[in-house]
């Protein structure tokens, strides 16, 4: 058992979520220890809270035991796969639940309209964490506001245009233009989307 | 739904912001133009670079321990449930035989003929499911790896262990005998080019042994080095290192 796990440490994550279809609890582990951290801090980012957020984590990490063969390697990666059902059930919670955090999300807002986020201001600690975050850096704060407030606060672009008192269709093209950024940031350095299927 | 509709709407789509009625809308205009799914996963890509900018946080240990119980015990149930599946054939044949239903021979014909190749058909997935599980790890028998020989030293003179670099993306650390470190520390692995350390990822050892992905590529390393740090990693070294093997 032992030896196999060590080897389940070798495989790529393709093979390891072919070997979670198979129900192997050992490539499981391995798949979990791999990103947990990644879709701990998303969760953790979303909810805000630690019980929240272990309780989306454990959540996610059944269905992706449960419906491993729902991934679909030419979508996406393994990891953005992963992410993205933690990002789609997160959304699913907030929205049946937040109000009081909405409130809290709107004072943000508003004050974001003075000064830059403060969200990403935090060090990352491994080269995609870096590249992403330079590409982030390059929009400018009302663009990246825009996208936090979708993405992880899980409001609308109808419910973001109220909370920043802005027209819909200017929440509309900061979206574009700031999704744009980041595309053209990869592309001026010659790298590859982290995340695109392979 | 019109395609300009759809430019308009594409990027509230994937960053998942759209009211439930425009939202099954784009889904359904995408069931009927397949082919603009490509442009929606790049996009979505693109967008699920967001879910990497929060700061790094350790779930609790707990949270594995629970989610592996669980596993295992559907994992055992599932095995069980495999063999019971097979059972039915016996099962069902022995009900209806014990009934003295005999007369009705050519109906049992019928069922036995289908109990049959249902049975067949499971062992057949069941071999395909083996099959499959058994050319992986062969696979990962057979990779072509490059292994460096981890050396401690101070408290961790004892320590064995390797560095596997599996592929230009892949690298695995293992290490024995690890010292135990207080809760708030953690191992902190440390991939050094042209001198300057740059973080790999952090482990804390079960039992003095521990396994760890080495987080960033080994291009142009001069050393991988392991020190021990505050609990969550530093953003560089704060002691010596005590484990490291030249690359």
């Amino acid at each position: 058992m032992a030896d196999r796990a060590r080897q389940y440490l070798l495989l790529a994550d393709e093979d390891l979520i072919a070997l979670v279809q198979a129900g192997e609890p050992e490539a499981f582990a391995v798949l979990y220890d791999r990103h947990n951290r990644v879709a701990f801090s998303l969760a953790h980012r979303m909810m805000g809270e630690r019980q929240s957020a272990e309780d989306l984590v454990q959540d996610v990490f059944l269905r992706i035991w449960r419906s491993a063969d729902s991934y679909r390697a030419e979508r996406a990666s393994v990891r953005t796969w992963i992410l993205s059902i933690v990002h789609h059930r997160g959304i699913d919670q907030i929205r049946s639940t937040a109000s009081r955090r909405r409130t809290q999300d709107k004072v943000e807002a508003d004050a974001s309209k003075v000064q830059p986020s403060e969200a990403f201001a935090e060090t990352w600690r491994n080269s995609q964490r870096d590249q992403v975050r330079e590409a982030l850096n390059t929009l400018p704060p009302e663009q990246l506001k825009i996208l936090e407030l979708a993405y992880f606060s899980g409001y609308t672009h109808v419910e973001i245009a109220e909370i920043m008192d802005i027209p819909l269709g200017t929440v509309k093209g900061r979206m574009r233009l700031g999704l744009k950024k980041i595309r053209a940031f990869f592309d001026q350095q010659n790298m590859a989307v982290p995340g695109l299927a392979r | 739904m019109k395609r300009e509709h759809f430019e308009d709407l594409k990027e509230s789509y994937i960053l998942n912001a759209l009211p439930e009625n425009e939202r099954r809308e784009m889904e359904e205009y995408l069931v009927s133009h397949p082919e603009l799914q490509s442009e929606i996963d790049e996009l979505g890509a693109v967008a699920g670079l967001l879910a990497f900018s929060p700061p790094v946080q350790e779930p609790s240990p707990r949270l594995r321990k629970n989610l592996m119980n669980t596993v295992r015990v559907e994992s055992d149930n599932a095995g069980e449930s495999h063999a019971s599946e097979r059972d039915p054939f016996s099962t069902r044949v022995r009900e209806f035989f014990g009934f003295g239903r005999l007369a009705l021979g050519a109906a049992a014909l019928v069922v036995l003929v289908g109990l049959i190749s249902w049975n067949v058909s499971l062992q057949n997935q069941n071999n395909d499911l083996q099959g499959k599980v058994q050319s992986i790890q062969k696979q990962a028998q057979q990779k072509q790896t490059q292994t460096y020989a981890l050396k401690g030293s101070g408290t961790a003179q004892n320590v064995s262990g390797e560095v596997v670099k599996v592929n230009s993306k892949h690298t695995v650390l293992t290490a024995d005998d690890l010292p135990s470190i207080p809760k708030d520390k953690t191992y902190q692995i440390w991939v050094i080019k042209n001198g300057v350390p740059k973080s790999a990822g952090v482990f804390n050892p079960d039992h003095g042994k521990a396994a760890a992905m080495v987080t960033i590529s080994l291009k142009n390393a001069d050393t991988i080095a392991i020190t021990i740090e505050p609990a969550g990693g530093s953003s560089k070294p704060t002691t010596a290192p005590i484990i490291s093997t030249k690359v």
